[in-house]
């Protein structure tokens, strides 16, 4: 680093520390008039605030109480089986049937094969 | 012959300490709060005017200071005084304040007002005029400007709140070293912010 700018850097930073200096000498802890009251009232007014939220809450809450017996009863009302009617007959199962020619089918089979085959006798 | 003299009941006049109201505050007497705003309210307003300027914004800052204090109050666990630990959380307000605000302006010496470039002028006077302490505040103000939010914010803590190294790395969270290393390169930019800001190396 040159000389000179050496001495230039040394005299900014002298500038700096003065600024610095005189900017800490300002008091600036002054408060401005019955602030304290300001953050008490805030204070006191946060809890009242929670308090109105919880009554609103179960306010809305035994509200909601008779709508919801309502919808219970209707719900419970048409779900039940004489409000439902005559229920229709279950088709037959079709596989069964099927199951069931397929067996009689076998047997008939069987019986002609055991008829019309001389060759085995033989 | 005389009666015997009965110990003063110093209890009666002393003022209850910062743990006493707190444990009253906590036990919902909510009023034994208000003695520890008007015993500490002076140093939060003192921190706050090193981050905000205008007189609304410091407000805003001290008022969420003692809000969150007051809502918080039951983490505080007493093994460090009561200061201490509003501070961090003053410090911690005015951290996010800088970070909401973030300026990064970069000034020059047509910018400055009357008053201000006086300051440059009467730099070899021993003055200590109101006026020109302003007129400095106003000038670190605009290198603080041009600092990014956490430089700032370490810049404020080390050269104006006059704290230690080690208190900003336990208040920002950073290691030691990286606290020096920041705090020298904003410094450095601040005093290359002088130059360029000076009127007579502008002339």
């Amino acid at each position: 680093m040159e000389p000179s700018e050496k001495k230039n850097v040394k005299e900014s930073e002298d500038i700096l520390r003065k600024m610095l200096t005189e900017t800490r000498e300002i008091p600036v802890d002054h408060v401005p008039y019955a602030f304290e009251k300001r953050i008490m009232a805030h204070i006191e007014a946060a809890p009242q605030a929670a308090i109105n939220l919880w009554q609103q809450w179960s306010q809305a809450l035994w509200r909601a109480v008779v709508p919801c017996l309502a919808v219970m009863i209707l719900v419970a009302v048409l779900d039940s089986p004489e409000a439902a009617g005559p229920q229709p007959q279950p088709a037959p199962s079709a596989p069964l049937t099927a199951q069931t020619q397929t067996t009689d089918e076998d047997l008939e089979a069987i019986v002609m094969l055991a008829i019309e085959t001389p060759a085995l006798d033989r | 012959m005389g009666s015997p003299v009965e110990p003063v009941n110093n209890s009666a006049v002393a003022e209850p300490t910062d743990k006493e109201l707190i444990a009253e505050v906590l036990d919902g007497h909510t009023a034994s709060f208000e003695p520890l705003v008007v015993k500490y309210q002076p140093r939060i307003f003192a921190l706050a005017r090193r981050y905000a300027r205008r007189e609304n914004e410091v407000e805003d800052i001290a008022q969420t200071v003692f809000l969150k204090a007051f809502s918080k109050l039951s983490s505080y666990k007493g093994t460090a005084p009561f200061e201490h630990w509003l501070m961090r959380t003053a410090t911690y307000t005015c951290y996010d304040f800088l970070r909401k605000h973030q300026r990064n302006r970069e000034w020059n010496a047509t910018d400055l007002s009357d008053e201000e470039n006086d300051w440059f002028e009467n730099l070899g006077e021993e003055s200590h005029a109101h006026t020109d302490r302003e007129a400095a505040r106003a000038l670190v103000d605009k290198l603080l400007d041009e600092l990014k939010p956490e430089d700032r914010h370490i810049i404020i803590l080390l050269e104006l709140e006059r704290k230690s190294i080690r208190e900003i790395a336990d208040l920002t969270g950073l290691s030691e070293s990286n606290v020096k290393v920041k705090a020298h390169r904003a410094r450095e930019r601040m005093r290359k912010s002088v130059d360029r800001l000076n009127p007579e190396k502008y002339l």
